[in-house]
């Protein structure tokens, strides 16, 4: 049985319209402003709010073990607002408990109208953003890894390479996207050329 | 109070099922659903179908169909600086892509437009107006590289002087590709402009400062900001003819509204819908009161 969180789980089974009411400023005409004040409550703050649970316990579960399995160390953690129209909590890697980070990895809720919903694992930098993501991408290509460019910025991807996504249906549990996440995070970190991609 | 008359009042009082808990609040939209989708989305497709007929007449629906543009091929829609050589190449009225002082007119109008609403906004317009006359001998200087009094470097994204040959406005574009825009960066190129008039004695309202961003914002109120949708909607209008230049802009602007803004002429979502007819509620608005 889900427990995603029931705000989140409209929003996943109605996800198409939802996500256009979540932009629509005003109530449109034909429904009072009390009524819209509830719909709004739900469709964006209450969703917004499961949201943050479920990324708080699949970054902290899930992509940290992930992290620790591969003996690296997890240096700091970002707030969710690295996708910055949508939802993500982002961890940077290191090998040592040195500070020099190697990459970031971060887990976002996003959506396209052909996959639909989905929750997915990301790389990133914080040094040189720009370079790092195109030497990472050719890295990806040359042993060909699969990935997915959203580069959409009106979403808030400024170039981050999704390494692994799964579709976040309205019955998943918090247990499957935990260990889903885990799952892509590993398989990446063990890579053979995860050096060449984490290196700064 | 019974639990019955609990449940009375709040169906009565919408006010107070906002302070029902959140399995209440869903089962309430899922109840009501099909009738607020249709007060948000029922007129929608046919406004699209208006809005996109006006868009036609302005170039707009040729752009966000096109299949392909300028950078993504090269991978270079999100580099900054493919972007300020670009806009630089199209603004440039003796460049030789043959649309004249046609896309700088068209966008110093469309400055016009929207810096009118801003404080200062009747002064920004005469200056403005000032620009437009003078606009086939501008000159438009892309990465134009400054040194500040305490020895730092920089660059001025887009520098445009009005007219090249005694300078008598200014116009400095910032451009913002993904990722922010900071009042220090800002205020080094106060330093660089302030510099500038001075040198062309100049009063220090002779210069208009922009910077162009999907954000549209700005962390300074003497920075205007606009952002790349309006500029594709604002240099539309010059790609309609069959010249190379303007074949070169419609793909350039397609690099705008699709790589940039995400825009497309066919949604195959409601959010897409509703991006789609914000553009072109916007885009099309302009030509009703010019």
């Amino acid at each position: 049985m889900s427990d995603l969180g029931p705000a989140l789980g409209f929003y996943l089974r109605h996800f198409d319209d939802a996500e256009a009411l979540r932009e629509l400023g005003e109530a449109p005409k034909g429904i009072s402003q009390a009524e819209w004040s509830l719909v709004r409550r739900v469709v964006k703050f209450q969703v917004d709010s499961e949201v943050q649970s479920l990324l708080r316990a699949v970054v902290r579960d899930g992509l940290a073990s992930a992290i620790r399995a591969a003996e690296k160390f997890v240096l700091s953690e970002y707030g969710g607002n690295q996708i910055a129209k949508y939802w993500s909590l982002a961890l940077s890697i290191g090998n040592h408990q040195d500070d020099l980070e190697r990459a970031i990895f971060g887990v976002a809720i996003d959506g396209d109208p052909d996959f639909g919903p989905w929750l997915g694992v990301y790389l990133n930098y914080s040094r040189k953003p720009a370079t790092n993501l195109r030497r990472a991408r050719s890295a990806l290509e040359a042993h060909e890894v699969a990935f997915h460019d959203p580069a959409n910025p009106d979403r808030g991807w400024t170039g981050q390479l999704v390494v692994g996504r799964v579709r976040l249906v309205p019955e998943a549990t918090v247990a499957e996207c935990t260990t889903s996440v885990c799952t892509i995070a590993t398989s990446m970190l063990q890579q053979e050329s995860w050096s060449l991609i984490a290196a700064q | 109070m019974s639990h019955d008359l609990a449940e009375v009042i709040r169906r009565l009082l919408p006010e107070m099922k906002a302070a029902a808990p959140t399995h209440d609040r869903v089962e309430w939209l899922e109840a009501n659903w099909e009738r607020i989708k249709a007060a948000a989305f029922g007129s929608l497709e046919a406004e699209l179908l208006e809005l996109s007929r006006v868009g036609t007449t302005r170039g707009l629906t040729q752009i966000l169909s096109s299949s392909i543009d300028l950078l993504t091929p090269l991978r270079q829609a999100q580099r900054e600086v493919a972007h300020t050589q670009l806009l630089a190449y199209f603004l440039g009225p003796a460049r030789p892509h043959g649309l004249g002082a046609g896309p700088l007119r068209c966008f110093l109008l469309h400055l016009k437009r929207q810096l009118g609403r801003f404080a200062r906004g009747e002064a920004l317009s005469a200056r403005l107006n000032d620009m437009i006359t003078k606009v086939a001998d501008a000159v438009v200087l892309p990465e134009l590289p400054f040194a500040t009094e305490a020895g730092e470097l920089g660059r001025t994204d887009l520098w445009i002087e009005f007219p090249r040959t005694r300078p008598e406005n200014l116009l400095v574009i910032e451009m913002k590709v993904g990722m922010p825009v900071s009042a220090t960066q800002l205020q080094l190129y106060d330093g660089a402009i302030s510099r500038r008039l001075a040198q062309a004695g100049l009063a220090p309202d002779a210069a208009v400062k922009v910077i162009l961003s999907y954000e549209y914002f700005s962390p300074r109120p003497d920075w205007f900001p606009t952002s790349w949708r309006n500029l594709a909607a604002a240099l539309a209008p010059t790609t309609l003819g069959e010249s190379e230049g303007a074949l070169l802009l419609k793909f350039y602007l397609a690099t705008l509204l699709k790589e940039l803004e995400g825009l497309t002429a066919t949604p195959q979502s409601r959010r897409e819908q509703l991006r789609l007819r914000s553009f072109l509620r916007l885009a099309t608005r302009d030509v009703e009161t010019e």
